[in-house]
């Protein structure tokens, strides 16, 4: 068991604390969640890199564990933002989140810590079932339909995956989950289904649909992990991929565009993850080692700066229970601190001094090296973008413009706390990025290309210091100066999503009208035509053969001809009432076996 | 009373002017003291992000096409808010 539990996966630990959730009552449920995350952060940190454990299932060797440092700086932030939202949690009282963010986050660390297919398929379905409680937990009608939509898209993204993974084995006959190298059917499947979760264009309206619909703390939590595991298969998997660089820029762009276009704020937050997962995806296809390590870079800080963003707009829709840029304002009069961790975030997207500044350094650098001059470009340009709306415009319209005379209380403490941890992070790592460099894969080739220490960033080389603040405050200012532009309405964008939402509803009323109109003249042809032509054919077809039968009779007998009318009405009436006599009955029935006898 | 006073700061028109002010100095501050700071392009000594105030001029006028972008496209994508509700997924 402890083997089990401490020395394998730490994915266990977190679905063993799922398992006694329910057990707990009131703050001992809360402190034993914020418990497991701290445990799996030192578990992984003791993890020796090269690590594999192997588990024999049917014919194949599972590699369970598989530690290296790219799993390693994904398992730290993994462990740190999942301890980070148990905090800020600390007001839920509810078991079904609690267990759902317990499992949804130790699937995503099984993801990053197995070294095979197989078990990387089940964590990845798992992942996508429990996060789908988080959003079904909000209980309107509005997240049940967003959760609906959500978990569809993944089960087709999980099935497109699966296709792939059995293909692939199939091919190679290995399971082992290693970088691709050939370009086949059943690697593009599974890049396919990797670029699902990493939302990537034109799979990336699941996001902005479905978090914004989740519950306070469910919004934190699955802003961190379902593209961020996506990011980091794709690393392992495909690096290199040219057609990643694309894909990764325009993801960039779009963000950015949406997110302008945006009315709800976690909306905003949610096209800015499209964005920044855009920064990761690119690198990943330029795929150096400097590249690679500044895609675990960035995701590390990433998960910090946009979890901390969350957590803002968490706890004003927890005090005020708005969602849209158009109802709130003003509250910086009663929200400061919130105010000011939101700020800190909000710089913390590039700002230097935050995080985002090194991360995004050492992005553009490994841009640089390889001479990508367009993406190069792009990526700035999408830089500048996110500080003008993740950085700007998400604060002005929630904290400033308008006062709509919203008085809420500040958030609690337990969200404050919280968000003051990831604060301290954001400012902390920016001064002293060594403490990041060196968990990083390729730590010493990162630590001789970029600098490292205060004084090497911020003094001796200030220039960059200065081009950044340039970039940020131009940036700044064409917001204030196109202000009027900006101004919110009630609208909402269409987005790729219009596919399936508009496109289910008109398959359904094309298969409604084509099914009913087939139906409308099926009726029409048997129950109008059919049926009582039937009906004529078997009342006349023994009635003239009766009747033919009769006149012979006659004929011998030498009757009148209005005895044979009269006969003949006769019959045609016992007919019609199905009322012969019993004798005539049997007789006739006697006479049709005597003809089947004969023949 | 005072504290509600307080709380107006950021809605006076002296202080929309002082933060105006702050903005457009930070601007030229930065725009400034490029001047005396060494820099090279990283595309090479002369590659056009050498030159004087380019990443002033990238950051204005990436956010100028992002918005200016944002508000073509809006034309055509924006819809009510009510657009999908009567849809089934």
């Amino acid at each position: 068991m402890i083997e089990i539990l401490f020395k394998s996966n730490p994915a266990f630990l977190f679905l063993f604390g799922a398992l006694l959730i329910p057990f707990l009552k009131g703050h001992i449920k809360n402190l034993f969640a914020i418990s497991i995350p701290v445990i799996a952060f030192f578990t992984v940190h003791h993890l020796d890199p090269g690590t594999i454990k192997t588990l024999s299932f049917l014919h194949y060797d599972l590699q369970i564990l598989r530690v290296d440092k790219l799993s390693k700086v994904f398992g730290y932030i993994f462990t740190i933002s999942s301890f980070a939202a148990f905090i800020y949690g600390f007001y839920q009282k509810k078991s079904l989140e609690f267990i759902s963010i317990l499992v949804y986050v130790g699937s995503a660390i099984g993801v990053v810590f197995v070294g095979d297919l197989f078990s990387l398929y089940m964590f990845w379905e798992l992942m996508a079932v429990f996060s789908t409680f988080l959003i079904l937990a909000k209980k309107t009608t509005s997240s049940m339909g967003a959760a609906k939509r959500y978990i569809l898209v993944h089960i087709a993204g999980g099935l497109i995956l699966l296709a792939g993974i059995i293909l692939h084995i199939s091919e190679t006959g290995s399971i082992d989950f290693v970088h691709f190298t050939t370009q086949s059917l059943s690697t593009y499947l599974i890049l396919t289904g990797f670029l699902i979760n990493a939302a990537a264009i034109p799979f990336s309206s699941w996001l902005p649909d479905a978090y914004p619909e989740a519950t306070v703390l469910g919004g934190v939590v699955l802003s961190a992990y379902t593209s961020k595991t996506a990011v980091y298969t794709l690393a392992r998997g495909f690096a290199g991929w040219d057609i990643l660089i694309g894909i990764g820029c325009a993801m960039a762009i779009y963000g950015v565009i949406y997110a302008l276009l945006e009315n709800n704020m976690r909306r905003l937050l949610a096209y800015s993850i499209v964005n920044q997962v855009g920064f990761m995806v690119c690198v990943v296809g330029i795929g150096t080692p400097l590249a690679l390590s500044g895609a675990a870079a960035h995701a590390f800080c990433h998960i910090i700066y946009k979890s901390l963003l969350w957590m803002s707009a968490g706890s004003v829709i927890h005090q005020v229970g708005k969602t849209k840029f158009t109802e709130l304002g003003g509250l910086y009069k009663t929200m400061p601190l919130t105010l000011l961790f939101c700020i800190i975030g909000a710089l913390a997207t590039s700002a230097p001094l935050t995080i985002g500044f090194i991360s995004k350094t050492i992005i553009i650098l490994a841009a640089e090296y390889e001479h990508l001059v367009i993406p190069w470009i792009m990526l700035e340009v999408a830089s500048a973008g996110v500080f003008l709306l993740a950085g700007i415009k998400y604060p002005y319209f929630v904290f400033f413009n308008k006062d709509q005379g919203l008085r809420p209380k500040e958030a609690p403490k337990s969200m404050l706390l919280a968000m003051g941890f990831l604060s301290f992070l954001c400012i902390f790592l920016g001064c002293f990025p060594e403490y990041l460099y060196n968990i990083l894969p390729n730590a010493e080739l990162v630590k001789a290309k970029m600098s490292y220490t205060f004084s090497d960033i911020y003094i001796h080389h200030f220039s960059k210091v200065v081009t950044k603040m340039q970039m940020l405050m131009f940036s700044a200012l064409v917001f204030f100066l196109f202000l009027p532009l900006l101004k919110r309405s009630n609208t909402i964008s269409i987005d790729f999503d219009w596919f399936y939402r508009k496109g289910a509803t008109l398959f359904y009323k094309t298969m409604d009208k084509l099914l009913n109109t087939l139906n409308t003249i099926t009726t029409t042809a048997v129950n109008r035509n059919l049926l009582p032509s039937i009906y004529k054919i078997a009342l006349s077809v023994p009635l003239v053969m009766l009747v033919m039968l009769n006149r012979v009779i006659f004929l011998f007998k030498k009757s009148s001809p209005n005895i044979l009318v009269s006969e003949k009405n006769r019959i045609e009436m016992h007919l019609k009432a199905g009322s012969f006599p019993i004798g005539i009955s049997a007789i006739l029935t006697l006479v049709l076996f005597a003809i089947l006898f004969i023949l | 009373m005072s504290q509600s006073l307080n709380n107006e700061f950021f809605e006076k028109e002296s202080t929309k002017k002082l933060l105006w002010r702050v903005l457009w100095g930070l601007c030229i501050f930065f725009l400034f003291i490029e001047l005396f700071v060494e820099r090279h392009g990283h595309f090479g000594d002369h590659s056009i992000d050498s030159y004087f105030g380019f990443y002033g001029l990238l950051g204005f006028f990436s956010c100028l096409i992002c918005i200016v972008l944002s508000l073509i496209i809006g034309r055509f994508i924006k819809v009510k808010e009510e657009y999908y509700d009567r849809d089934i997924v």
